[in-house]
């Protein structure tokens, strides 16, 4: 009888342990199952871009395999040609006097684009996250761009490569509560440093100065 | 054939501890501490703003968590010494100064961050947004390897450690302070900071790691202010 109780009492709250350790195992597993999704990136920033501005009317074209970029994870999705676009919108407005959107359809190649000085376009956006762990082997985001002006016959100016990276190794607990957020942040960064990149090529870039006094100068022509 | 089941017992309830345990640990992550209203970035049109920016940013440095520690530090002293001053932490002025500030595109020298600030759109910007002094700041912590020694042992009535080690750490912080009214002499101010990480070791080795950061980060924000007070027409502002 003793034995019998001291087994009813032993097993009482060995089973309410149990049921609780079954219970924070699913809501865990619920939790990791939350952070599954896409990584939220801002596309655009409040202030306007700073850029001594070329002097020519352009049309602004994203290519389809830029656009649609995509980086998977097994933990989450991020759409790098959404954000990109959107940050480029703003570097291409920013960086001529005056921007038009290029037809998604008909190509802008197959339309007459004369009321135009030249198109530039984003032609790829290359993204690569490599995900770490919280033992010491870091985050990897990688990001690259081309982008290219040509006129408005469709023949190249001038094309640009950059490209940025980041390697963040993760606090202890950092990235726990949501992995998302903490890549998401880590890609923020390494987009917004490789448009920047590229924006400050092209200000420096001699051939486009000269592309645009070209376009001016035929226009004052009678 | 009891006594294995009572092992087996055992170890389900380690494991089940050791599952409410991390579960524990992993949702009691501590968040870092919000901004006080006086530290958020309000009023940026206001006539006199203090700009601080983490210059030259070490792009290897993961996710800028060094700067950030200093950016909070030195934005919170200096909110004190120089209150008739808002100040505008890095972030802020790094999306001001957009794309010139990034990684891969800040000046490398003090003369190319000069001509930065010439430039007449930087100029307009930062006159826009009312910043009078930009301080550009960086620095880094170094940690020497532990010395001593710790013994750890273990057998079947029990383990533990048993020792004492220590380490040396120093922060090295430095600032260049630029008047917009006066491009031409910025103001450089250092600090540093060292101290001595221990770690007793007695049952459990307990690590105290030497907090030279803060020392450092204050001594560098009262230089910076010191120089602020002194401009004879900041004296005038209340």
């Amino acid at each position: 009888m003793r034995a019998r109780k001291r087994i009813g009492l032993r097993a009482r709250p060995r089973s309410g342990r149990r049921v609780l350790a079954y219970w924070l195992v699913l809501i865990q597993v619920m939790s990791v199952a939350s952070c599954t999704g896409t990584v939220e990136v801002p596309d655009s920033q409040e202030a306007v871009p700073l850029f001594r501005q070329i002097d020519a009317k352009v049309a602004k074209s994203f290519a389809t395999k830029a656009r649609l970029t995509e980086v998977e994870t097994a933990l989450f999705r991020a759409e790098v040609g959404a954000i990109s676009v959107g940050r480029f919108d703003q570097a291409f407005d920013a960086m001529f006097t005056e921007t038009t959107v290029a037809p998604n359809w008909p190509p802008w190649q197959r339309v007459d684009m004369n009321h135009v000085d030249g198109i530039v376009q984003l032609e790829e956006a290359i993204a690569d996250i490599e995900l770490g762990n919280d033992a010491g082997i870091p985050d990897l985001v990688q990001v690259t761009y081309k982008a290219c002006l040509y006129d408005n016959r469709a023949n190249v100016v001038q094309c640009w490569d950059s490209s940025a990276s980041q390697a963040h190794k993760r606090n202890v607990g950092e990235c726990l509560t949501d992995m998302s957020v903490c890549i998401g942040r880590q890609l923020e960064i390494t987009v917004r440093d490789a448009v920047a990149r590229m924006m400050v090529q092209i200000e420096n870039d001699p051939v486009v100065r000269t592309w645009a006094s070209q376009q001016a100068t035929r226009e004052a022509r009678p | 054939m009891g006594k294995s089941t009572g092992h087996e017992r055992s170890k389900t309830v380690n494991i089940e501890r050791a599952i409410i345990v991390l579960f524990l640990t992993g949702s009691l992550v501590v968040p870092p501490p919000a901004a006080t209203s006086a530290e958020k970035d309000t009023e940026i049109q206001a006539a006199q703003n203090i700009g601080l920016l983490w210059w030259p940013a070490d792009p290897a440095q993961s996710m800028y968590s060094f700067s950030k520690d200093i950016d909070r530090c030195l934005t919170q002293h200096l909110l004190k010494a120089v209150p008739q001053f808002t100040l505008l932490r890095h972030e802020t002025v790094q999306d001001m100064l957009y794309p010139l500030m990034e990684p891969g595109t800040q000046p490398e020298n003090e003369h190319d961050f000069a001509a930065l600030l010439r430039r007449e759109d930087v100029r307009l910007r930062l006159a826009d947004k009312g910043v009078r002094f930009l301080v550009a700041f960086s620095g880094s912590t170094r940690s020497e390897d532990w010395q001593g020694g710790i013994f750890c042992g273990g057998g079947y009535g029990g383990g533990g450690c048993l020792g004492f080690s220590w380490a040396d750490k120093e922060t090295a912080l430095d600032a260049v302070l630029w008047d917009l009214a006066d491009i031409d002499s910025p103001e450089l101010a250092q600090a540093s900071e060292s101290g001595t990480s221990i770690m007793p070791a007695f049952l459990l080795p307990i690590p105290i790691p030497a907090s030279t950061q803060a020392g450092a980060c204050r001594e560098l924000g009262q230089r910076i202010s010191t120089i602020i007070k002194e401009k004879p027409d900041v004296q005038n502002i209340n």
